[in-house]
């Protein structure tokens, strides 16, 4: 049994992401639940220099998965936060719980002929070495190719209220990762950060552009 | 002795239970094949010769060659065998005094030590070795005897550098200098030497 | 230098409508970034070198106070005179007394951050002294008036055709594209500066106790200019600049040069015991070093002493997203990039810099690039969380914090508050779920992306809909 962590941007924005994560536990035969008590994990506020505050959320977050054996997550941002901060080792990335927990490498799905680029978010990738189990799990659907593209261990820009603080900075940088990734002449893009998800796409939203970023999740659910 | 003593917020973290080298070489590793390819691989050019005659030879025919009239140099009796003010003299170079150093067209001087793992020469101050000949003139020209070059860095800072203090200059050079200012070009020879010749002699 | 660091939000959007700026910068970082990485990669064990270095440096840090004792005890036996500066005034009146009582006109002067900190160049310039600096970028730097955008690569700003003009304008070098004949053109200015000059000046890379002596590398071989032309050579040093054995140096000189420029090592590694001694044919005949504090005993005894374990490498500059679009110059002070983010304000103080700890994504690349692996991802949001930065940020902030606190911890509220959301928002949301203009804190956001509408249904409610068993 493990509890699912939707995280706040995925329960209030983007259902669909939670969904598709869901069908792939199902697809595993993972039994699951859902701990009402949740809401966030108390990121935003600590990394905005409000460590007392995201210490009340945090702790809140701890009662709300008192009885969880397991966690899963569709952010490898809160998955690192809460491994590294809240010293919570429960808490796993739902890529690093299928690929290193489960032992799942393939599974099993098609995809109709389709080239993708893979933005790891920074957190995931730098502290909890995320990246290669999504890799891994994407190169085994049949149809799907994955594609290279410049500089893709760097920021898109997102980094929460940095985004809003700096939004100067933070546009420009997600303007050159949104280049590199459309220039790579990839169908879409796919992460496993529902934070760098929301900003690119608002991003290819105001710019007209047909290109969007799927989380992973969501898009292996969706061929199940 | 102003140093103010505070608490240190900062935890002592252990290094490795053995010390690590940067680049350590293979045991049994050819010193003086290493050598030369670091040292190319940092633009220096790497000349070997079987003896120190055929090493004075070597450097007459370079100053021969490039028309090169006037050197500094090391002393004569710095180098461990004598050979310098023939090979000048073949070669129609003279030896600079001081006040002709900021024209010299060369620079000749023997060397402590070579590193093997990073084709770096060691050079030091003391009397009859200018520390100009291996800075002021365009081309600098060293002799380094085969049995100076040592592996690493470390290995040579862990012999030599509890005496460090006994001169008041050691150097290393590896390569021409060299800037990559402007749009991150490489140019050489921007304030030091353009040109770097090791003449890797084979002793006795 | 006079500090501009209160101005960083201007200053970066001048910087990022920049295109030239933007173009320079990136390939400038991206180019040693790259190397560096390789040049990490290839040495022994990557990790254990810089847990090594990261303990020679804190192992420095512990032991501070005797160290420097021990330096200047082994330095004067060297022949040379140790001078303390508890700040930059102290430090620039030193040098300028040594340099009026030494009779001294012509100052060559190497790279040197901790001289652009405490504004020597203009100290000795204003009692009339000539101060040219050496190091190619720095000269350029110099003749353009402006200040150095990079710890390793002051004129990383420019492109070749610029420092073209400049040159040709500034010195009258016949027009040229070509960076090698530019070099040849400076090289003869300066040479003669070299020769002329009365005082050469240098930083310390590292200072070690155990001998007196002091290391100084650069690959143009200025530094080893300096240090032997002049008749005196004074070296100024941050006091943390300091190790304790030749064998720490022996690491940390090879694993400066691979992170910073991606090299094996530089093309001059110069070690400094003293003047020249007797029977010498060259060399200075007095040496100063100059060790100044200026603010960093306040750090060493704060939370943040672990900035002080940087050997300035620039690591963090290439690697950081933000500096590679901004570059340096806006940050407003000597230090730009990530390491300047904390150390800046820190040296100034908070209210001096109150945005730069913000001027970050928290992404760590910079700790990741750091050869002594400073975790200045850490640093940036504990300084985020001192009291005189949350009292910058304003009333309001304080109260959206608390709102989001409150809300995060009550879920019946939290759930509410975005089904009102999503109904209140109805009238600006498209099609697609995206609200393109919007107002208060989110104005920010919506300049240059749109925003997501909350989902019309929380994920909550699809799970209990969907699998409540």
């Amino acid at each position: 049994m493990v509890s699912i962590f939707a995280t706040c941007l995925v329960d209030t924005f983007f259902p669909e992401i939670g969904m598709g994560m869901v069908r792939i536990l199902d697809h595993l035969g993972v039994m699951h639940n859902f701990p009402e008590a949740q809401t966030c994990c108390g990121q935003p506020a600590f990394n905005a220099g409000y460590p007392a505050e995201a210490g009340m959320v945090g702790r809140a977050f701890g009662r709300a998965f008192a009885e969880s054996e397991q966690i899963v997550t569709p952010s490898a941002s809160c998955a690192a936060y809460a491994r590294h901060h809240l010293h919570d080792s429960r808490v796993m990335e739902i890529s690093e719980f299928i690929v290193d927990v489960l032992g799942v490498r393939d599974l099993g799905v098609r995809s109709k002929a389709a080239r993708a680029v893979v933005h790891n978010g920074c957190h995931g990738m730098r502290l909890l070495g995320l990246g290669p189990q999504a890799v891994t799990l994407l190169e085994n659907v049949a149809g799907l190719e994955l594609l290279d593209f410049e500089r893709p261990e760097e920021c898109c820009g997102f980094g929460g209220m940095f985004s809003v603080k700096m939004a100067d900075i933070s546009a420009a940088m997600m303007d050159s990762k949104l280049d590199c990734m459309i220039a790579s002449g990839a169908d879409f893009g796919l992460t496993g950060d529902p934070g760098c998800l929301m900003h690119l796409n608002g991003g290819l939203s105001r710019r007209g552009s047909p290109f969007r970023i799927r989380h992973y999740a969501e898009f292996l659910g969706g061929l199940i | 002795m102003r140093a103010i003593r505070v608490p240190v917020a900062l935890p002592m973290e252990a290094p490795p239970a053995d010390p690590v080298e940067v680049l350590s070489l293979p045991a049994g590793a050819d010193l003086a094949q290493t050598f030369k390819d670091s040292a190319v691989r940092s633009l220096s050019q790497v000349v070997e010769v079987p003896s120190w005659p055929d090493a004075w030879a070597e450097i007459a025919k370079l100053l021969t060659e490039r028309r090169y009239r006037s050197a500094i140099c090391w002393d004569e009796d710095q180098f461990p065998e004598t050979g310098l003010t023939s090979a000048l003299r073949a070669a129609s170079c003279c030896m600079a005094s001081k006040g002709e150093w900021a024209t010299a067209d060369v620079g000749i001087t023997g060397a402590v030590a070579g590193i093997a793992a990073t084709g770096s020469l060691v050079l030091n101050s003391g009397p009859g070795r200018p520390r100009s000949a291996s800075l002021l003139p365009q081309h600098h020209i060293a002799i380094l005897p085969r049995s100076a070059i040592g592996a690493t860095v470390e290995k040579w800072f862990e012999a030599a550098g509890a005496q460090l203090d006994q001169v008041a200059n050691t150097f290393f050079i590896t390569g021409p200098s060299r800037s990559g200012d402007i749009e991150m070009n490489v140019t050489l020879g921007v304030h030091g030497p353009g040109e770097l010749t090791i003449i890797v002699g084979r002793d006795g | 230098m006079t500090p501009h660091t209160k101005d960083f939000i201007p200053a970066a959007q001048v910087a990022l409508a920049d295109p030239a700026l933007r173009k320079a910068v990136l390939a400038g970082t991206m180019r040693p970034y790259t190397l560096a990485r390789q040049l990490l990669d290839e040495t022994t064990d990557k990790e254990a070198l810089r847990s090594q270095s990261r303990a020679a440096r804190i192992r420095a840090l512990r032991n501070l106070p005797t160290l420097l004792e021990q330096l200047e005890e082994n330095m004067t036996r060297n022949g040379g005179k140790v001078l303390w500066a508890s700040d930059a005034a102290e430090a620039n009146r030193l040098i300028l007394d040594l340099c009026r009582r030494k009779n001294v006109r012509l100052v060559a002067k190497s790279k040197s951050m901790v001289t652009e900190e405490i504004g020597l160049n203009h100290a000795l310039e204003d009692d009339g002294i000539e101060v040219v600096e050496t190091d190619l970028g720095e000269y350029i730097i110099q003749i353009a008036g402006e200040t150095p955008s990079h710890i390793i690569a002051p004129v990383i700003h420019r492109s070749k055709e610029s420092i073209g003009s400049l040159l040709t304008e500034k010195l009258g070098m016949p027009a040229t594209d070509d960076p090698s004949e530019m070099m040849r053109f400076v090289r003869g200015v300066l040479r003669e500066k070299f020769l002329r000059a009365d005082m050469g000046l240098s930083g310390c890379n590292f200072a070690v106790a155990e001998t007196g002596g002091i290391c100084i590398i650069t690959n143009e071989g200025n530094g080893r200019m300096v240090t032997t032309l002049p008749r005196i050579h004074v070296a100024v040093m941050g006091l943390e600049r300091i190790v304790a054995t030749w064998f720490e140096l022996a690491t940390l000189v090879q694993i400066l040069p691979r992170a910073a420029t991606g090299q094996r090592l530089t093309t001059y590694i110069n070690l400094i015991h003293g003047p020249r001694r007797a029977g010498d044919t060259d060399g200075p005949e007095e040496l100063y070093l100059v060790i100044v504090d200026n603010g960093r005993s306040r750090i060493l005894a704060s939370d943040y002493a672990e900035a002080l374990l940087c050997i300035r490498c620039g690591a963090c500059l290439n690697a950081c997203p933000v500096y590679r679009r901004t570059g340096g110059h806006a940050y407003g002070w000597v230090y730009p990039g990530p390491i300047g983010a904390v150390i800046d304000p820190l040296l100034l103080g908070l209210a001096e810099a109150p945005d730069l700890p913000h001027a970050s994504s928290l992404c760590g690349a910079c700790k990741d690039a750091c050869p002594v692996r400073i975790d200045l991802p850490e640093m940036l949001v504990k300084l985020r969380g001192e009291p005189a930065l949350r009292k910058k940020a304003g009333f309001w902030a304080h109260v959206a914090m608390q709102g989001w606190e409150v809300t995060m911890l009550l879920p019946p509220l939290y759930r509410m508050a975005t089904r009102f959301s999503h109904w209140f928002l109805r009238a600006w949301t498209n099609d697609e779920g995206w609200i393109r203009d919007s107002w208060g804190p989110w104005a920010a956001w919506t300049k240059s992306r749109d925003l997501p509408a909350p989902a019309p249904i929380l994920f909550r409610d699809l799970y209990k809909k969907n699998w409540k068993s």
